[in-house]
């Protein structure tokens, strides 16, 4: 066993490893890490070849760098129980046994009290054992090595726990929209700044956090630098983007369709009223499910097999806090794709006849070509005259009879009417939340505690060397594993005596 | 308030020349003339960093001549500390020189004061680069106290004299509390890289060239408590391990685009 153990325990091993994982790491500076193999081919084409096979475009998950990495690991691993054996020695080692010491140092006549004068102004506890006097202090330190090491170790493996565990998924949301992960976690985005208060670029949502268990965090606002924790999940704040989109409905009648069990309309309208925000409730007309599936059908009677399909996408549901049918209307909405929890128990998707079209579509015209409207841009920043108000605003041409009218800036949340519809423009934030689902929650901390213990051992290392002097009349010796210190300060502070006698 | 480092960077240049003349020439008066004229620069460099900071309303350490800026700032504090320990003749002649290079690099850089990038604005900001300017500005100074063991080692002077084993003492010391701050800035840098980009290490470009440096000085305390090596090979070692941090500081930035390519 020895045999094997003594090659690890070399000092010259560890630095042969570090040396070339700092080459490796010097090395890996000089080619991008980490990509697609096509970009290596299409860049490097002469030297693809060696950088596919000696894994160079990723050289920190390849397998020479893992077995460096690890043979270090092991040599660290044996030196460390190693230096717990000599700490442990070193720390017991009895005044007694330190008085018995050669004394290396030769003393002239009265310099010994010189040096117990030293002792005393460094804080070393003296004791005197027959006619010998031993100073000490800083046992501590001869933890130094030992604990440094050891919380290296510690990092190494937190580390790689900490890297390889959490699974981390980039996603985009919409404000007000929300954001399933496989687990059946649910992010939902409440709304997305860009700027603070001052003025100043400093990009956060407001978001909710529902566990697959349905424990429903508080809303929170994220931000870069201030991530969010809930359960095991971690929502951080990563990027933000646009993503124009309007909403098109035709002029009619705006219609809320309600479970058909709240057939009083008044009811119906306070909640429309109340709840769901809509402007100018009066003209909305509320109609039970039924009613709406007899219009889809009198509309397109070519839907009518879709018809059931579409009922349950397209409308909205209403419940009640509190109602008798609230955990079933509840539980009907959450099996509908798409659907938003909008505020309290309220739940909200398109209204069947309106339409949502995306930026990229560069036109939304009618059948006939001649009135609609068209996308020219969507843009950052402010329209011109309107500095206070948005930090977004589309570019849009309208299309009347046929005619292209001169382009205007809309912001958000205007609406234009062409022909027989409403375009209403919606909030283009699109905000990126990067979520890291951690198995094991403490792993974070167990590696921050490994770090602070790392500089722990570096300053016991450095700063608190332990001091162990032994002296009589005839002269004095430094013992301990690291007496440099003390031997040049004893030194200097005789010699000066010395000179001034 | 630009002429105020100007002026620091002609101060401490001038500096540099009379502390040359001082030495060479054997004149105290000069030597003293020098320190005075550091010590000037010093005042007028400090005030224009505390201008900034002012105006910044931040730790003005955010840009590549804001860093090299208060880098040169911390070879003065240190070497002002240090002076009480030894004499410093060669030493400060090394370390007026770091100074005024480091001061005459800034100057190179773009100098606006830019808003700090959301990114940047955490608390974690003051303790990272903070320490990291101390750091390096130490390391530094080490580099000038064994460049001075070198000096003495070509004079004559034997490697087991007092002098000179304090001399290598005070440089191991340095690169000690240097290494202490560096592993500061890697362990901030990680914690501060969690909240930030969900990662405490994503192997980028300065994390990497930061580990390199750590590792080279790691070699060197190996190299030092094996007890293998005698004063001048760690002197020299200590000297040579200039440019790596050198290029953590301003080649990575300037050669190799990553998360840290700030300006």
């Amino acid at each position: 066993m020895k045999r094997v153990l003594r090659p690890l325990l070399s000092m010259r091993l560890a630095n042969t490893l570090l040396g070339i994982l700092a080459l490796l790491c010097g090395l890996s500076s000089l080619l991008p890490q980490g990509r697609e193999l096509p970009f290596y081919a299409e860049n490097y084409p002469r030297a693809y070849t060696l950088i596919y096979r000696t894994h160079f475009y990723d050289v920190f998950n390849s397998w020479y760098f893992a077995l460096l990495l690890g043979l270090l690991c092991l040599s660290m691993l044996v030196c460390t129980a190693n230096m717990f054996r000599r700490a442990l020695r070193n720390g017991r080692q009895t005044a007694e046994e330190a008085a018995a010491l050669p004394k290396t140092e030769p003393l002239e006549p009265g310099q010994l009290e010189e040096l117990r004068r030293w002792a005393a102004s460094k804080h070393c506890k003296e004791e005197q054992i027959g006619q010998s006097y031993v100073f000490r202090k800083n046992r501590l330190g001869y933890w130094g090595l030992f604990v440094l090491h050891l919380s290296i170790l510690l990092v190494v493996a937190f580390g790689v726990f900490a890297l390889v565990l959490p699974k981390v998924s980039d996603l985009d949301c919409r404000v007000g929209e929300s954001v399933e992960l496989d687990d059946g976690t649910q992010i939902a985005v409440d709304s997305f700044r860009l700027y603070d208060e001052s003025g100043k670029l400093d990009y956060a949502s407001r978001i909710r956090i529902t566990l697959p268990d349905g424990r429903e965090s508080p809303a929170q606002e994220i931000k870069v630098n201030y991530p969010m924790s809930f359960g095991s999940v971690k929502v951080f704040q990563w990027e933000y983007g646009v993503s124009g989109a309007v909403i098109a409905s035709p002029q009619a009648q705006i219609i809320a369709y309600v479970d058909e069990k709240i057939e009083d309309e008044e009811t119906a309208r306070a909640i429309g009223e109340e709840l769901l925000k809509l402007e100018n409730v009066e003209s909305v007309k509320f109609i039970s499910r039924r009613e709406a599936y007899e219009q889809l059908i009198q509309r397109d009677p070519s839907l009518t097999e879709m018809a059931d399909e579409t009922m349950l996408r397209h409308r909205f549901v209403l419940g009640l806090k509190d109602t008798e049918r609230l955990e079933e209307t509840l539980a009907e909405a959450e099996k509908i794709p798409g659907v938003a929890k909008a505020k309290g128990n309220i739940y909200r998707t398109l209204d069947i006849f309106q339409q949502r079209i995306d930026l990229s579509e560069p036109a939304f015209l009618s059948e006939d070509g001649l009135s609609g409207l068209m996308f020219l841009g969507l843009y950052e920043g402010h329209p011109e005259g309107k500095e206070e108000e948005s930090t977004a605003f589309y570019r849009i041409q309208v299309v009347s009879d046929g005619l292209e009218m001169p382009a205007v800036d809309i912001l958000p949340g205007e609406s234009v009417s062409v022909g027989d519809w409403d375009y209403v423009f919606q909030d283009p934030w699109v905000t990126g939340l990067r979520v890291k689902q951690m198995p094991f929650p403490y792993a974070n901390s167990l590696l921050e505690a490994a770090m602070v213990l790392m500089l722990v051992g570096l300053f016991l290392c450095f700063f608190l060397q332990p001091v162990l002097v032994c002296a009589d009349e005839t002269g004095y010796t430094v013992a301990g594993p690291r007496p440099e210190k003390t031997r040049l300060e004893l030194r200097r502070r005789l010699r000066k005596e010395a000179e001034e006698k | 308030m630009k002429t105020l480092f100007f002026a620091s960077m002609i101060l401490y240049a001038l500096a540099l020349l009379i502390q040359l003349i001082g030495i060479l020439g054997k004149k105290d008066s000069f030597k003293k003339a020098a320190w005075a004229s550091y010590l000037l620069g010093f005042g007028a460099h400090l005030v224009y960093f505390v201008w900034r900071g002012l105006v910044a309303q931040r730790l003005p350490l955010a840009s590549q001549f804001e860093f090299a800026c208060g880098l040169a700032l911390c070879i003065p504090v240190v070497l002002l500390l240090a002076r009480n320990r030894m004499d410093l003749n060669w030493i400060a002649v090394t370390g007026m020189a770091a100074t005024a290079l480091i001061q005459g690099y800034a100057s190179l850089q773009r100098m606006e004061i830019n808003e700090l990038m959301p990114a940047l604005r955490s608390f974690w900001f003051t303790f990272h680069i903070g320490a990291a300017a101390l750091s390096y500005s130490i390391f530094l100074v080490a580099a000038c106290v064994a460049a001075r063991y070198v000096l003495q080692h070509k004079k004559g002077e034997a490697e087991d004299s007092l002098r000179m084993r304090q001399l290598e003492y005070l440089s191991f010391r340095l690169t000690a509390l240097g290494y202490l701050l560096l592993t500061a800035v890697i362990v901030i840098g990680a914690v501060w890289a969690e909240a930030a980009w969900s990662a405490y290490w994503t192997w980028d470009p300065k994390e990497v060239w930061a580990l390199i440096t750590w590792i080279i000085y790691t070699v060197y305390f190996h190299q030092r408590l094996s007890r293998e090596r005698s004063g001048l090979w760690l002197s020299w070692y200590v000297i040579l391990a200039v440019p790596a941090f050198l290029f953590t500081f301003a080649g990575v930035n300037k050669l190799i685009p990553g998360l840290h390519s700030y300006g």
